[in-house]
């Protein structure tokens, strides 16, 4: 049977090439220029193909910015996070040097003297306010008794008033309570020096006739029983003679800083020391 | 209830403890002794207001016995010291109305105020040579003011933790408090 329906879809076809064809062939030779009829499709047509066009564009634009954006956040994110921790731990590095720099002051005092001495860290200060005094991370387990003298890389820090198991608590050479036989290193003048209760202590004692000046370095004397002799004490500040008066107004400083005190060392030797 | 109220009483104890343990390091750190806002004080104020007087006497002994514990000073000074402090904050809460900001501001002022003079009173009775200069008197009266100013506040977030944990303090809403 034949088919209509078949017969005009092949003609359809033969026809649709054909135009093809002769489009095609009116263009080989030639410049490539638009004719009319092209000219008038592609001015109708076009601008929908450039508004499509710059849609899509910004469309891709907009939405790989965003993407972009939000990367960068999360990125940025990351970063302050990385740059936090590496704070955190340059900090952690800077305190293992300040305290390694401490503890090699420490090393070089053990090495300086003679004396057997352990280490301990301060764990808690005086909570009063009116008297000198700090806890040590050291007790009798480790050796400590009472009255062994303690002291940091600079000099005298005070002695062991009481004992536990394992802390101890030490009576700074600041505190009021708190008296060290002592004697100016250049002239020997000897003098009990007592807390008052600040960074500045009193040099009792001190004949008017004694040659005392500022700067002198005052140091234990290794009378009293506590603290050997030679230790560094402070420096004297002040020397005021009144007339009349048999002792001479000294005011010294003390060589250590009682407001930064944490790692200490104390002597493991008691009395005896005294008379080294 | 009572359990409750012992649960009350270890978390003063525990935030009492805290504060004088911590309190050395602080005022080293900034650099001012004799400046002290004590909330010793304020807790013995708090304990009373709620009409725990053993209670109260009982914190003002054990604390002042910690502070001796870990102060260079003489063993009971501080204990004497907090329960002269706890008495007399007894006896001015008869007299001045405990319940109202403004009785707790003049209580807790006026112990801070005798705090310092009763320090020193005893450290020249237990003759111990302690250096004060006018300064330290000027720290009084600041620490009293701040102490005062500061107490009510304290006293109001006590009560409310207080609350939540023990339950309302007996006469609350008759006397009116917090006014």
């Amino acid at each position: 049977m034949f088919d209509l329906r078949k017969f005009r879809t092949v003609w359809i076809w033969i026809i649709l090439v054909f135009i093809i064809l002769v489009l095609v062939s009116s263009k080989l030779g030639g410049k490539g220029r638009w004719n009319p009829a092209e000219k008038v499709i592609v001015e109708i047509t076009a601008p929908f193909q450039k508004f499509i066009g710059s849609t899509i564009n910004a469309t891709e634009v907009i939405w790989f910015k965003y993407f972009a954006l939000i990367r960068t956040h999360n990125e940025n994110a990351l970063l302050k996070r990385e740059v936090d921790l590496l704070r955190m731990e340059n900090s952690r590095y800077q305190e293992r040097l300040t305290t390694h720099e401490r503890l090699q002051e420490l090393l070089q005092f053990k090495e300086t003297y003679d004396w057997p001495v352990l280490a301990a860290q301060v764990i808690l200060r005086d909570p009063s306010g009116w008297f000198e005094s700090v806890i040590i991370d050291k007790g009798e387990d480790s050796g400590l008794k009472v009255n062994m003298p303690v002291v940091n890389a600079r000099g005298v820090v005070g002695r062991l008033v009481s004992v536990s198991a394992d802390y101890a608590k030490v009576l700074l050479i600041i505190d009021q309570n708190s008296a060290v036989d002592c004697i100016v290193q250049r002239s020997r003048d000897g003098g009990i020096l007592k807390g008052l209760s600040s960074n500045v202590c009193r040099l009792d004692y001190v004949l008017e006739t004694s040659d005392v000046g500022v700067g002198d370095k005052v140091v234990t004397s290794g009378l009293g029983g506590v603290y050997p002799k030679g230790l560094d004490v402070g420096e004297v500040l002040t020397v005021v003679s009144t007339a009349g008066e048999l002792f001479r107004d000294i005011k010294v400083r003390p060589m250590v800083d009682f407001s930064k005190l944490e790692e200490l060392l104390v002597i493991l030797e008691e009395a005896p020391l005294a008379n080294q | 209830m009572k359990r409750r109220r012992l649960i009350l009483y270890i978390l003063l104890w525990m935030v009492a403890l805290f504060f004088v343990l911590m309190k050395g390091s602080i005022m080293n750190y900034i650099g001012i002794h004799f400046f002290d806002i004590d909330l010793v004080i304020i807790i013995i104020t708090y304990l009373l207001f709620m009409d725990a007087e053993t209670g109260a006497g009982i914190f003002a002994l054990s604390l002042g016995l910690l502070i001796d514990v870990y102060s260079g000073g003489p063993l009971g000074l501080f204990t004497l010291l907090y329960l002269m402090l706890f008495l007399s904050i007894h006896i001015g809460s008869g007299l001045l109305d405990i319940r109202s900001a403004k009785g707790q501001a003049i209580i807790i002022l006026l112990a801070v105020l005798l705090k310092g003079g009763l320090l020193i009173s005893f450290l020249h009775i237990f003759s111990l040579e302690i250096h004060i200069s006018y300064s330290v008197f000027w720290a009084f009266a600041g620490s009293g003011v701040c102490s005062g100013l500061m107490g009510p506040l304290i006293l109001r977030v006590f009560h409310c933790v207080g609350t939540l944990i023990a339950g309302p303090i007996e006469g609350d809403s008759e006397n009116g408090i917090w006014i």
